[in-house]
């Protein structure tokens, strides 16, 4: 132990400076438990969560899918998107459906992921779908306004663990990192599950540990935002041009989606699903998909959808997911004769 | 080589600045040299006349004519007039309360014949500009900086890198987990109307802000010397466990050692000290920590936390020696108690207005209720800074800040460990600017 001495800064003696063996040991530990960390962090990756289950269980669904369809030659559907079409869709009743309409058979299959957007199914698509070479004849993906447009906050940690592979590192970096420290983070992220299932590994901590996390986070993060909020538009203030490019959407992300998908010549339905009010979709996003060829099945309004469908005020409930499937299978119907 | 380097991260943050910084160092070089070069008292007055005006002006100009111009215009106003002053929108140049303070440190130093001017431009340039400490300091002192740079550091005493090693891990840890987290929590307090604010969020936001510009600023100062550490150039400590200060002198020798101490040698004594009448001493008192206040930014808010600080110093200065408290629950009772009245200095110190720390205040006081976020808020200062507390309870007890390289190594990979852990999991949600970038 330290003997007792006044000078702050000194050591007691020169001999007590720790040598370079002994720090060397130091950083060994250190390493070998970082190594450890990341051992533990990849062992649970798998079961962390449902939305980690529902991720690790893509090679499987997909590879599933293509046996039943080589098999059965029925036409491949995917239902493409987030937590929309996660909850809102019913598989088993579009197939009923779709038989009660004497329309063409489909085998079919969800890829999932929640909190997902645009970008994330780009890279998802490249990752699961076109490095396996294992293509659906359709593509359904369930979204609204904000998670097609280039604004839409990404998600760096989720997108570049699960989501880009580590050939399309380079291509992530070039075209939507252009940060050397979100660059840095993106290949820790790919390479370290550590590093990319961290905020679920804080949560799961924290939300332990810490009563009334959860509703306390997100409490300050809505002041936060706020706040960062009033002090853009301040500002923005007197800055017009600032202020309209704000607004503005763009969606150079979903064009190089679609490019992906015709370039594999699979069809895709854009579908603007249901929420308890009518939003408004871009007409320009719906030009530009029909302009590339692709389709928007718009169910922004589907007849007899009450709030009450919803679950939460977001995702459908089980009244609401019987409506939309029953819809969209009369949509497929249509669209695969 | 450090120079260079030195001038490339300046100009990293705006190249356009670089000349400024120059100039700085230009003045400050030629006055040095004509004063040691000079027999004559008069002249030596002139030169460091020039100097230091120099040096103010700078700072006065980019730091303070915005703050000074509102003021008046604000006060011509009230009083009736029309005021039509031409506001300008000055970009503040980062560091340059600490490089100027560094740079008049030392022609000061030479005028009062203390140390000898450097006849070495580039090393000059480099003590004025050195990398690691030139955005946030420690403030350097010549007669500790210069003569480190002047001379070889071929052989370094064993020990320095493990030093560095646990400064730069340190201050990683204390800027990432603790100042960064409770940053976040401190800005959504702040931000939070004032007419659904309660007062248990308020004391747990003034909380979070205490943590956060600790660790945010001993967080850099740590780092900036572990890294100088390594380069073979030894930095003052900046700070010493500060919330376990027990009185406000205490607090002085704990806290922004490097600024604390130049107030001290550059203003506080030729203002006269502790020489003279008790009047005398308060009027000193005052008048260091109200321009102290005004060295942290250009506001009403940092003149009152200054202010604030003097009216304790005076006050303890006063009664101090006639509290006795029993010795260990007195030294606790004493450090729970001035950690609280620093914690009301932040309070203004991180305000956006006078009228908002008054508010707060008043809703500490007079609303308190227990909310989710104050809840959250309180359980989070106490999981990211009771492991900190008390391994600095456990460094105060010793007297020393380098116990931990004194145990077996293991403790020492143990608490490794743990740092590591923290930056890896708990990283925040928004990585947050040095605050002290800005003075």
């Amino acid at each position: 132990m330290a003997t007792q001495h006044h000078d702050y800064d000194a050591l007691p003696t020169n001999k007590c400076a720790p040598s370079w063996l002994q720090e060397t040991r130091v950083i060994l530990v250190v390493l070998a438990f970082i190594f450890l960390l990341e051992l533990i962090a990849r062992i649970i990756a798998p079961t962390l969560d449902f939305d980690r289950e529902n991720i690790y269980a893509f090679p499987e669904t997909i590879s599933q899918l293509e046996d039943a369809a080589e098999s059965s030659g029925k036409p491949k559907v995917v239902f493409y998107g987030n937590s929309l079409m996660l909850h809102g869709l019913d598989q088993t009743l579009v197939k009923e459906e779709l038989k009660g309409l004497s329309a063409p058979d489909i085998e079919s299959a969800k890829v999932t992921p929640v909190g997902t957007a645009m970008l994330d199914w780009v890279y998802l698509y490249r990752r699961y779908f076109s490095a396996q070479d294992s293509h659906p004849d359709v593509l359904v993906v369930g979204f609204v306004a904000h998670h097609i447009h280039d604004q839409e906050a990404i998600k760096l940690r989720r997108l570049s663990r699960h989501f880009v592979s580590k050939q399309d590192l380079p291509l992530l970096w070039k075209t939507d990192l252009k940060d050397f420290h979100l660059i840095t983070q993106s290949v820790l992220c790919n390479i370290s599950a550590l590093e990319g299932d961290q905020p679920e590994h804080q949560l799961g901590i924290l939300q332990t540990l810490v009563a009334d996390y959860k509703k306390g986070l997100n409490r300050n993060n809505d002041l936060v935002s706020d706040w960062q909020q009033r002090l853009a538009q301040e500002a923005a203030q007197g800055n017009e041009d600032l202020a309209t490019k704000e607004t503005e959407e763009t969606y150079q992300r979903m064009l190089r989606f679609i490019t992906e998908c015709k370039k594999h010549q699979v069809k895709v339905y854009f579908v603007p699903m249901p929420q308890p009010e009518i939003w408004d979709f871009n007409p320009e996003a719906q030009r530009l998909i029909e302009a590339k060829g692709m389709s928007v099945l718009d169910a922004r309004s589907i007849p007899g959808m009450t709030p009450d469908d919803f679950s939460d005020g977001y995702h459908l409930g089980d009244s609401g997911k019987v409506k939309f499937s029953k819809w969209m299978a009369k949509q497929l119907s249509q669209h695969l004769q | 080589m450090l120079l260079v380097a030195s001038y490339f991260f300046y100009s990293c943050w705006d190249w356009r600045f670089l000349p400024l910084i120059l100039t700085t160092t230009l003045i400050n070089y030629f006055t040095a040299r004509g004063i040691e070069q000079s027999d004559s008292p008069s002249r030596h007055k002139w030169l460091i006349t020039v100097s230091v005006t120099a040096s103010l002006g700078m700072l006065a100009f980019f730091k303070y004519w915005g703050f000074f111009t509102e003021s008046a215009a604000e006060m011509l106003t009230w009083l009736g007039f029309h005021a039509d002053i031409q506001m300008l929108n000055i970009i503040l140049p980062v560091g340059i309360s600490f490089y100027t303070f560094q740079t008049m440190s030392y022609t000061i130093d030479v005028y009062r014949g203390k140390i000898k001017a450097t006849r070495s431009f580039t090393d000059f340039a480099l003590y004025v500009a050195y990398f690691p400490q030139l955005v946030a300091g420690p403030i350097e002192r010549s007669s500790s900086l210069m003569p480190q740079i002047t001379n070889s550091r071929k052989s370094r005493p064993q020990g320095d890198f493990a030093e560095g090693l646990y400064l730069v891990m340190l201050g990683l840890f204390l800027k990432i987990v603790v100042g960064d987290n409770l940053g976040f929590i401190a800005d959504g307090i702040f931000a939070e109307d004032r007419d659904k604010l309660t007062g248990t969020e308020a004391l747990v936001g003034i909380y979070c802000f205490a943590f956060q510009i600790y660790g945010d600023f001993a967080g850099y100062s740590s780092i900036a010397r572990g890294v100088s550490k390594w380069l073979g150039i030894d930095l003052m400590t900046n700070f010493r466990m500060p919330y376990l200060a027990r009185n406000p002198s205490d607090f002085w020798q704990r806290w922004h050692i490097s600024l604390s101490s130049w107030l001290r040698d550059y203003l506080y004594i030729p203002l006269g000290g502790n020489r003279g009448s008790k009047l005398l001493v308060y009027r000193n008192l005052m008048i260091t920590m109200l321009l102290g206040g005004l060295w942290h930014g250009a506001g009403w808010t940092f003149l009152i936390w200054g202010g604030l600080h003097g009216l304790i110093l005076c006050i303890y200065r006063a009664l101090g020696n006639s509290i006795k408290l029993p010795a260990l629950w007195g030294r606790i009772l004493a450090t729970v108690f001035f950690f609280h009245l620093v914690c009301l200095t932040w309070l203004f110190f991180r305000a956006e207005s006078l009228a908002q720390a008054w508010e707060m205040l008043v809703l500490i006081f007079t609303h308190q209720e227990m909310t989710p976020l104050a809840n959250y808020g309180l359980r989070m200062v106490v999981f990211f800074c009771a492991p900190l507390m008390a391994y600095e309870i456990w460094l105060d007890k010793a007297h020393s800040l380098r116990r931990l390289e004194t145990v077996r190594w293991g403790w020492r990979a143990a608490v490794y460990c743990y740092f590591v852990f923290m930056l890896i999991v708990f990283p925040p949600p928004v990585f947050g600017q040095f605050i002290y970038f800005q003075f």
